[in-house]
């Protein structure tokens, strides 16, 4: 009895993390995308611009003045020093523009591929 | 422990199928494949092609034609929405859009008052002949807005050419050989130029074409060659990034 009892808790508590396993799953874009717009937790991946960097719309800013405007968002919650936060918020402003090309690039891949259809005609 | 073993396996074929599920039902959010496609009125066309009634060869010009309705909306969409094509491109599209489809609202309205089968099937052909929206329309569409976008492309590569030649100026100031990164820099301009100079004037060729056109033979080497350019384009502006890229990474 004892042991079936823990058997069925066992089963109850596998089931309850699948679950949420599956929940977040199914959620998975918007909860990745929430996580990497708080600046608190923000790092900066190579290649990946931060969410400072996609927001800043000229290019031609300066890293300096990206290093000033990351640590202005930087929410510093955890007592850590502003100089830390801004380290991890700095972006390449390059790599906004690369991010923009490679939106305009694939536009042209999509309408490449949208004009070889011949409906039939 | 002869107990605990099944009931762990029964957990994990139970949360296997949970997880099972979740695939599913994404899946399931999945649109299917949208009504414009050709194998649409497959059905009506087999119906016109055994029965040759009025009603028969009637029902499948207007499939013919409501597929097109929808292809012509998603093509409206598509230029409303888009933020490359500069805004007399997107007019004209958006003229022959609306044209198009008022031409084969009225095309639509003579088919459906016709009576004669002889009479029928000359409205039918005009669906495809006098329209193109397949064969011309849309590759006026799509391949004017990619080449809008190569064009575009060109303000994000001079924001990238000004922050890298800074670099390259402060790096030089440095004592740092900054010849590599010159290299690449060069590179990079030389290859936007080049895709510029192919995608430039692929508007202008497009936009005039005309229906008749297409069936006299005139059109569709126009539209082939267009494509073919912004294939190159597009790959000159991938070695630009790549250029870039590679510029900066020679300077750190």
């Amino acid at each position: 009895m004892n042991r079936t009892s823990k058997s069925l808790a066992g089963i109850a508590a596998t089931l309850l993390l699948v679950g949420l396993a599956a929940t977040a799953c199914a959620r998975g874009g918007a909860t990745t995308q929430a996580t990497q717009g708080t600046p608190a937790v923000q790092s900066t991946p190579a290649g990946a611009p931060t969410a400072a960097a996609v927001a800043t719309s000229d290019g031609t800013s300066s890293i300096a003045s990206d290093a000033t405007s990351g640590s202005s968002t930087t929410t510093n919650t955890t007592g850590t020093t502003a100089g830390s936060d801004v380290s991890i918020a700095t972006a390449d402003p390059i790599d906004a523009e690369i991010q923009k090309l490679d939106q305009l690039l694939n536009g042209v891949g999509n309408a490449l591929s949208g004009s070889t259809s011949g409906g039939g005609e | 422990m002869k107990i605990r073993i099944p009931a762990v396996l029964a957990s994990l074929a139970i949360g296997g199928t949970l997880i099972l599920s979740s695939v599913a039902i994404v899946t399931a959010t999945t649109p299917p494949g949208g009504p414009a496609g050709k194998g649409v009125c497959a059905t009506a066309a087999a119906a016109a092609r055994s029965g040759k009634t009025v009603e028969a060869l009637r029902a499948f010009g207007n499939c013919e034609i409501d597929r097109r309705f929808t292809t012509l909306n998603t093509l409206a969409a598509k230029i409303s929405s888009s933020k490359a094509l500069t805004p007399s491109d997107a007019a004209a599209l958006s003229a022959e859009v609306s044209s198009t489809r008022t031409g084969l609202t009225s095309l639509k309205a003579t088919i459906d008052a016709e009576t004669g089968i002889p009479a029928l099937r000359a409205d039918i052909v005009k669906i495809a002949a006098d329209y193109r929206v397949y064969l011309l329309v849309a590759p006026q569409v799509q391949l004017t807005n990619g080449a809008d976008s190569v064009l575009a492309t060109q303000t994000v590569f001079a924001k990238i050419d000004t922050n890298l030649t800074a670099r390259i100026a402060a790096a030089k100031a440095a004592g740092k050989d900054t010849t590599a990164a010159q290299s690449d820099l060069n590179a990079m301009n030389a290859a936007v130029t080049k895709a510029a100079g192919l995608a430039a004037p692929i508007p202008g060729r497009l936009l005039p074409l005309t229906p008749a056109q297409w069936n006299s033979g005139v059109a569709g080497p126009i539209v082939s060659q267009a494509r073919t350019d912004l294939v190159s384009a597009r790959a000159l502006l991938r070695t630009a990034e790549a250029d870039a890229k590679a510029c900066r990474a020679a300077l750190k």
